[in-house]
């Protein structure tokens, strides 16, 4: 009933609030239209708001510009970059969301606390809602390691790069062809792999050295840089690097790890779980459960720690409401709503209290997880796609991803929520404890009209290629002339303007971080 | 006709080199397709493993009944049908009659026109005046978005009117002064003759419109006109979509949802089989097959 | 009189026909054509087309003063020349061989299976390529094998192999569809010109050269000067997915060069400016190339 509040204390509105975004990501609307059924119809039932997603399988950037271009777009859109607020801003098409925040978002300010702030423009006006805020305290990326031979081996202790290094060349030498003869290497690269993630390892943050005074300098400058890649060069002249490792998409990357041919890896914690033991726990006959990769840490020498997953609470991108929304209020309420704790495990984990719902809501705060479904991910048997209908995090509007204020520990990601008790995630993340950093103050936006957009990419095309070029040099003399050569023609690009630029945002963004 | 002269022996030999050369030549076209009907009809997880190539290692048709089972299949295979002999017939006449029109040696607007439209070739607005334009005229969200605004092809022009030109003016000539009318002409004398370079250029029009999608997606967004490519491309965009992705645990996701390669490979076979089923039909008209009635005195 | 009157009685009939079509270019292509304005600005989606912001010709500038402009250039004329050196002739000497074939059904089959690459996609290709070309490749095991290299040669991460793996690549997924229109071409050609060409112990070539070429010589003229009009158009999705960070010093073309510095960071008016000045380029091309194929073929396409 109307004016009452339902069984989350959210009192329903006497007229079905209509929401019906477009999330300006690209997506197949089939998949979508099938994953948001039963959570739009509890929704409905429950909060009388109709919750609505749109998805193209055009480029949004394109398909916003058209929106822009003619007038045709609907009153919520979700998905919209730092860039784009600010073009729709200017135009005037989306609305100052300040007054309604104030009034009707008490969740909204609790969520984000501190880093309220940091949202509103200079005049103090919020324009668009963050989604997937915060960050989980897991790593992002790592270096990997087969378990069972490193078992085979003694797990020997590894600390820094060069101990990785000793240890895969043995691995190797006790496995140098794979099942069907194919030579087997010690690592390999793809193209999701980022260079400035290797550079943590040697202390680095997401590519640059920062000095005490929080000053910034490009791996290229640093001998921390020239280290790194000299690492990648020497297993390379020592013939255990994969010699097309800069040619494979990932797909071609996949296929080399799933036939065994690759014994390490420096990238995404994921990518040795689904290259590896997520296929072959289905095609090994008799497949043991150590029969897989794990996430561990190295560090260089001289490092003062290794800054492998740089986070970026600030959010992936932005919600807003266009000039054409007819009720704010009302869609504020309940956007408002999804931001407290309770709100965030309904969208996050869909539909409660079915047969194969993941969670059970009890009403008045208290909820608990659905045991067999807590099994089953556990066990490795979990059903993703028929889970997914159930409308988790399928409906992400202006949710967090990190750790839910009220017991620090349930997280939107559902899968994430039982990292003690699944064996794996728990020795990935004590293996990668004290690799996760803040990196939000270090973000730059190169929208159009920051004059550093374009010498940005060029370098950033330059450094790609150069040291795909250097890694793959035959001796060493020559990489560590390509190696300069490679840091000069960037510093004549503009490499130590850009430099100079990253460094005044970065002062200026902490400034704001710590008033 | 007889050949009654003896074939010489260089004659042979090069019919034989012919032979083996394209013999060759057929097995590298058709080796990509073979192995993607391989990939097709394996089994999704195996096939991550690689090494398929001509036969599948753990058959299965998972990826087919995946495929067909959407009922939009069958939806999109209708709108792809019909856009291609809409789109096709009325292209091909449309630009044939044009290409006939600048061909007429007492038109005094023919290198007018010839021009105006060759100019169209390498200009144009871009992207967002053509949409603009589309929505202004009405049509979006409607089926004739598929073949007004490609009625007339100037590069098909071209060619139609370079076939044109090798025929003896005479044929026209000599109906004019029977008192036929141009556009009578057209119909009874023109599209007869070009029956060859029709033939060809249909199958360029109609394959053109078979895999096109991106205006369908543009211009008809709330899919009820959307053709099977639609359908079957979604499944393949995922990939592209995830360039774009940074976060780690979206990524893990996604990565996990991620058509097989199997679907994929799936999903070039389901849109190439059509046009070789139906490609003999046309292809009589230009090779080996129909002889042409001559004409031509 | 009388022939006078119909005269203009005909040429009206034309035009009855003439003015729709008219009509549709003007709305169709020439109306949109406003857009190209926004090469002489810094255009952002969502203002107006007329909105003033002139910048001349900053971005043709930019464009010409870039730092890999000299590479950008010299690898599309590579790629493109090397697409037009192989790439033209290919479908026309396929369709003569095609033409050759005696046993009719075998001539059907094959030619049936010529056009299959075109329905491929780059990303299979480029995985095909990879299969075949990667360093555990079949190729690097056949030479190996066969005692010709030691090492495996990468040949998709060496940038000298890189042209000619796209040029083949090219050729092979477009011969069989483009050779369509040159059979087309030849099933017109009057059967008792070939006969006579027998009859006079021509031979084989002799028919080919004399009576065929000629034959379908404006066909070839028109798809010739239209292709070479496209020298700019080096490609781009196959750079994107044949190349990698090894090879990029080859790959770069115009068009990806645009993608990567124009679209994909918002600069729509750069775009815009490059593509105006392809399109320039090419229309100078095709019309001087149409004068010269009118003078030495008597031939004109305008």
């Amino acid at each position: 009933m109307a004016g009452e509040p339902n069984a989350f204390g959210w009192v329903k509105p006497a007229q079905t609030t209509v929401i019906d975004f477009y999330q300006a990501d690209r997506d197949n609307p089939d998949k979508v239209a099938r994953d948001t059924v039963r959570l739009h119809d509890y929704l409905l039932d429950n909060f009388n708001v109709d919750l609505k997603k749109t998805v193209y399988d055009v480029d949004p950037k394109e398909r916003l510009n058209l929106m822009l271009a003619s007038g045709e777009y609907p009153e919520v859109i979700s998905a919209m970059d730092d860039d784009t607020v600010d073009k729709w801003k200017a135009q005037r098409k989306i609305i100052d969301l300040t007054p309604y925040v104030d009034q009707y978002g008490q969740n909204i300010k609790k969520a984000l606390g501190d880093k309220y702030k940091t949202y509103l423009d200079e005049d103090g006006k919020l324009w668009g809602l963050p989604r997937g805020w915060g960050y989980l305290p897991g790593p992002d990326f790592t270096a990997h390691i087969r378990m069972d031979w490193y078992e085979e081996m003694g797990s020997p202790k590894i600390e820094t790069p060069e101990d990785y290094y000793e240890v895969l060349k043995q691995m190797v030498a006790a496995h140098p062809t794979n099942a069907q003869g194919e030579k087997v290497y010690a690592l390999s690269w793809n193209d999701q792999v980022n260079i400035n993630n290797v550079m943590g390892i040697w202390g680095l943050k997401d590519g640059y050295k920062e000095d005490a005074d929080h000053n910034l300098v490009h791996w290229l400058n640093t001998s921390e840089g020239l280290e790194a890649a000299r690492f990648y060069n020497k297993i390379y002249r020592d013939g255990l690097l994969d010699p097309d490792l800069f040619i494979n998409k990932f797909d071609d990357w996949k296929t080399k790890f799933a036939n065994e041919r690759i014994v390490g890896h420096i990238g995404s914690w994921w990518h040795s779980w689904n290259a590896g033991h997520e296929i072959w726990r289905n095609s090994v006959p008799d497949y043991q459960e150590d029969m897989r990769y794990v996430q561990i840490a190295i560090k260089a020498a001289g490092a003062e720690n290794a800054y492998l997953s740089p986070k970026d609470a600030r959010g992936w991108n932005y919600t807003v409401l266009t000039d054409k929304a007819k009720n704010p209020e009302a869609i504020i309420k309940f956007l408002d709503f999804t931001m407290s704790p309770i709100g965030t495990r309904l969208l996050g984990w869909g539909v409660p209290n079915e047969e194969d719902s993941l969670w059970n809501y009890e009403g008045d705060d208290k909820w608990s997880f659905n045991e067999a479904q807590k099994t089953a991910l556990l066990d490795g048997t979990f059903d993703y796609e028929k889970s997914d209908q159930l409308g988790g995090n399928r409906f992400w509007l202006v949710h967090g991803q990190g750790l839910l204020e009220d017991d620090n520990k349930s997280t939107a990601w559902y899968d994430q929520n039982f990292v003690d008790e699944d064996k794996w995630k728990k020795l990935m993340y004590d293996n990668t404890k004290d690799t996760v950093y803040d990196n939000t103050a270090r973000r730059v936006v190169f929208s159009v009209d920051n004059p550093y957009t374009l010498v940005n990419q060029q370098i950033e095309d330059l450094v790609k290629n150069g040291f795909a070029q250097a890694v793959t040099r035959k001796t060493e003399d020559e990489f560590v002339s390509t190696f300069n050569e490679l840091r000069d023609k960037a510093n004549k690009l503009g490499l130590q303007d850009l430099e100079k630029y990253r460094t005044e945002e970065y002062k200026k963004q902490l400034a704001i971080l710590n008033q | 006709m007889r050949d009654y002269l003896k074939p010489t022996l260089g004659s042979r030999v090069f019919d034989t080199a012919n032979v083996v050369f394209m013999l060759v030549f057929c097995a590298l076209m058709i080796y990509p397709f073979l192995n993607l009907l391989a990939i097709s009809l394996n089994d999704g997880v195996d096939a991550a493993r690689g090494g398929i190539y001509l036969f599948p290692r753990k058959l299965s048709f998972s990826a087919y009944e995946l495929l067909f089972q959407n009922k939009k299949m069958l939806n999109g295979f209708m709108w792809s049908i019909l856009r291609v002999i809409v789109g096709t017939v009325a292209c091909l006449l449309a630009t044939g009659l044009l290409a006939y029109l600048v061909n007429i040696r007492h038109f005094s607007g023919r290198k007018f026109m010839r021009i105006l439209f060759f100019i169209t070739m390498y200009f144009n607005g871009g992207f967002f005046p053509v949409y603009l334009l589309i929505v202004n005229l009405g049509l979006t969200n409607s089926f004739h978005v598929y073949w007004l605004p490609a009625l007339f092809n100037v590069y098909f022009m071209l060619l139609i009117s370079s076939y044109i030109q090798n025929q003896p003016d005479a044929l026209f000539e000599s109906a004019r002064i029977d008192g036929a009318g141009e556009f009578r002409i057209y119909w009874k004398i023109v599209i007869p003759i070009c029956v060859p370079v029709f033939a060809a250029v249909s199958v360029y029009l109609a394959v053109s419109h078979w895999n096109s999608w991106f205006d369908v997606v543009l211009y008809n967004p709330s899919g009820k006109f959307d053709t099977l490519q639609v359908y079957l491309r979604r499944l393949l965009l995922e990939m592209e979509g995830l360039q774009q992705i940074r976060d780690q645990q979206v990524l893990y996701n996604r990565y996990r949802d991620l058509s097989p390669l199997t679907l994929r490979a799936a999903t070039t076979i389901v849109v190439t089989v059509p046009i070789l089923l139906v490609y003999p039909f046309v292809q009589k008209y230009f090779i080996g097959g129909i002889m042409l009635g001559s004409v031509k005195g | 009189m009388n022939t006078w009157r119909r005269r203009i009685a005909k040429e009206r009939q034309i035009w009855i026909m003439a003015v729709p079509m008219i009509v549709w270019v003007l709305v169709f292509s020439y109306y949109p054509m406003y857009g190209m304005i926004i090469a002489f600005q810094n255009y952002v989606p969502g203002n107006s087309f007329f909105s003033g912001d002139w910048v001349g010709f900053a971005h043709f500038e930019r464009f010409f003063n870039s730092p890999d402009f000299s590479t950008i250039m010299r690898n599309t004329f590579a790629i493109s020349g090397l697409n037009i050196l192989f790439g033209l002739p290919a479908p026309l000497i396929l369709a003569l061989l095609l033409n050759e074939l005696k046993n009719k059904a075998f001539k059907r089959f094959t030619q049936t299976l010529s056009y299959i690459p075109y329905f491929i996609s780059w990303v299979v290709v480029a995985s095909i390529l990879f299969t075949l070309l990667g360093s555990d490749g079949l190729l690097n095991k056949l030479l190996i094998d066969f005692g010709f290299i030691r090492e495996p040669i990468s040949f998709l991460g060496e940038g000298k192999y890189f042209w000619g793996i796209l040029t083949t690549s090219n050729v092979w997924k477009d011969v069989g569809f483009n050779s369509i229109i040159y059979l087309s071409a030849l099933a017109s050609i009057d059967r008792e010109q070939i006969e006579a060409g027998k009859v006079d112990g021509i031979g084989r070539f002799g028919t080919v050269w004399h009576i065929y070429l000629p034959g379908i010589r404006t066909t070839i003229i028109l798809l010739w000067i239209l292709g070479l009009g496209g020298i700019l158009n080096a490609g781009f999705e196959q750079q994107l997915l044949i190349g990698s960070p090894t090879t990029a010093e080859y790959s770069e073309v115009i068009d990806t060069y645009v993608y990567k510095y124009g679209v994909q960071l918002g600069y729509y008016s750069f775009a815009a400016a490059v593509n105006l000045m392809k399109a320039v380029v090419s229309v100078l091309l095709v019309i001087s190339m149409n004068r010269i194929a009118k003078k030495f073929f008597d031939t004109s396409i305008l």
